[in-house]
């Protein structure tokens, strides 16, 4: 399995322009990344997919990256359960997997 | 524009893509106070992950039409508001808000223009919740907004333009994409395209000249006879992928991430033969089967809807200045059924100008509005690609059922 990549220019698009390079930290590890990038990104170019479990103990990660699926929630210290591919990449950020309880009714499977 | 919970304007707009920013723009032209809402984290909607060929063979990004709208919409004087979510929406109109911590909770509008867009259908073979399988329009968003390249083996499953273009841009990146197939839904006849069905496909693709799209549609299309006995298929190789209409992604495996995909050839009775099936590994799945109108918004206030062939999916019923049977409420956009960014973007502005003519506003005259309506009908006809074959009929379709629920209404 090849890790995931970020691309200093993009092959029809040309260079990305990123912003400045900060930490945050998912699950106690920290995560390097580039504010203002969305956190779905950043944990998805650090490798990690899993973003959640559901109540299944099943893994779930970015699906549509768009905010419709739900599939990315994450939960930022301070500021509650929050989408991963919508939210901003702020230094110092304290992310965790979003946990359903196991067999909880609450959410979806 | 943070500080106070609650906002006050003329027109409100869901959406900040390419028909709620022209929507946007057009009111406050014409001297409305105008904001925009919408939950992505800068404003262009789904622009920013679109590439496509321009003129000739430049490569172009829907990163420069979001800068271009986003720039006007400034320009007009319109508020942008981004990283908010408009969860409720009460006629006279009440819009309820969650986004940062000091930004308004809610917003009050004379009238209100839905652009809310359009959300992907899914393929839901097995396996498909593991992490690695994206849509078309996800991976669109990592490796062309992001520039995140999400793995090395790709399989594309699910036929559309919308995959294709990622097959080609995930292979220009130096992904292996292992095949583009379609996804296993029951029944040959119902795999899952836009469209519906092989047959639809090669319509819509080989309409979607002059980009390299058009190339792969008329591979298809040269064989759309054949759509129903796609055992006979030839394997295609165009810019470096590899098109398989004569094989079916049944099943997507893997532990705490996708690990492979099963894929099996279709039988000379449109089965697929599970007795032939393989395996390949692959670390990033794009699955899905085209878009559909997002329309929930809408819906919760009361309006009618309306499911018209060639529109994608249920959309509000609508007339021919984006109104709704909802007085004050206007559409446009993917939200009324899915085409192209330069058609949403000319029904932005029909949408905007109505909402103004609504709010009987000097300069939103009727000539103004068929004018925007003449222009709309000409990016429609000229659109380099028609998610439905069936579009221009629905929208006339559309247009006639209008009449016939809301003769008299503006």
């Amino acid at each position: 399995m090849n890790q995931p990549i970020r691309l200093a220019e993009h092959p029809l698009l040309g260079p990305f322009e990123r912003g400045p390079e900060v930490e945050f930290s998912f699950e106690g590890t920290p995560v390097t990344a580039h504010a203002g990038e969305s956190l779905g990104a950043a944990l998805l170019a650090a490798g990690i997919r899993t973003l959640r479990v559901s109540r299944r103990g099943e893994p779930r990660g970015l699906y549509c990256a768009i905010g419709q699926c739900l599939e990315c929630r994450v939960v930022v210290e301070g500021a509650g359960m929050r989408r991963a591919c919508l939210t901003p990449v702020e230094a110092g950020m304290v992310v965790r997997r979003h946990r359903d309880p196991r067999g909880s009714r609450a959410h979806d499977r | 524009m943070t500080g106070d919970a609650r906002l006050d304007v003329d027109l409100a707009v869901v959406g900040a893509g390419p028909a709620g920013l022209a929507a946007a723009t057009a009111g406050a032209r014409l001297g409305l106070t105008t904001v925009v809402f919408d939950e992505g984290m800068q404003p262009g909607g789904r622009l920013p992950g679109q590439v496509h060929h321009g003129d000739g063979r430049r490569w172009h990004s829907g990163r420069d039409d979001a800068e271009r709208l986003t720039a006007a919409a400034g320009e007009a004087g319109v508020g942008i508001v981004t990283g908010t979510t408009v969860w409720g929406l009460e006629p006279a109109w009440d819009l309820f808000l969650d986004g940062a911590a000091d930004g308004p909770r809610f917003c009050g509008a004379r009238v209100v223009v839905l652009a809310t867009g359009a959300t992907e259908v899914p393929a839901p073979l097995p396996g498909w919740t593991l992490p690695g399988v994206m849509t078309p329009g996800g991976l669109q968003t990592m490796v062309n907004v992001h520039g995140v390249v999400p793995g090395g083996r790709a399989l594309v499953a699910g036929l559309g333009p919308l995959g294709l273009e990622v097959a080609q841009v995930l292979s220009a990146t130096g992904v292996d994409v292992v095949g583009v197939h379609a996804a296993w839904s029951g029944a040959l006849g119902a795999l899952p395209t836009p469209g519906g069905s092989l047959h639809e496909l090669a319509h819509t693709v080989g309409r979607a000249a002059p980009t390299w799209l058009a190339r792969w549609g008329s591979a298809i299309a040269r064989r759309r006879a054949l759509s129903t006995l796609a055992a006979r298929l030839a394997p295609c190789r165009i810019a470096g992928v590899e098109l398989r209409l004569d094989e079916v992604a049944l099943e997507l495996r893997g532990g705490d991430r996708v690990e492979s995909a099963v894929i099996a050839p279709i039988s000379g009775d449109g089965t697929p033969r599970r007795d032939a099936a393989r395996e390949v590994d692959v670390d990033v799945v794009c699955l899905g089967a085209g878009l559909q109108p997002l329309i929930e918004l809408t819906g919760s206030t009361g309006c009618g809807l309306i499911d018209v062939l060639g529109l994608s999916g249920p959309v509000p019923l609508h007339g021919d200045r984006q109104q709704t049977t909802v007085p004050g409420l206007y559409v446009a956009g993917g939200a009324t059924g899915v085409e192209g960014s330069a058609v949403c973007e000319r029904q932005g502005t029909v949408a905007g100008l109505a909402a103004a003519a609504y709010l009987r506003t000097p300069g939103a005259t009727a000539s103004a509005v068929a004018v925007a309506r003449d222009e709309l009908e000409r990016a429609r006809r000229a659109a380099p690609v028609r998610f439905d074959r069936h579009v221009i009929e629905g929208r006339r379709e559309m247009q006639r059922r209008w009449e016939g629920a809301c003769p008299t209404t503006m």
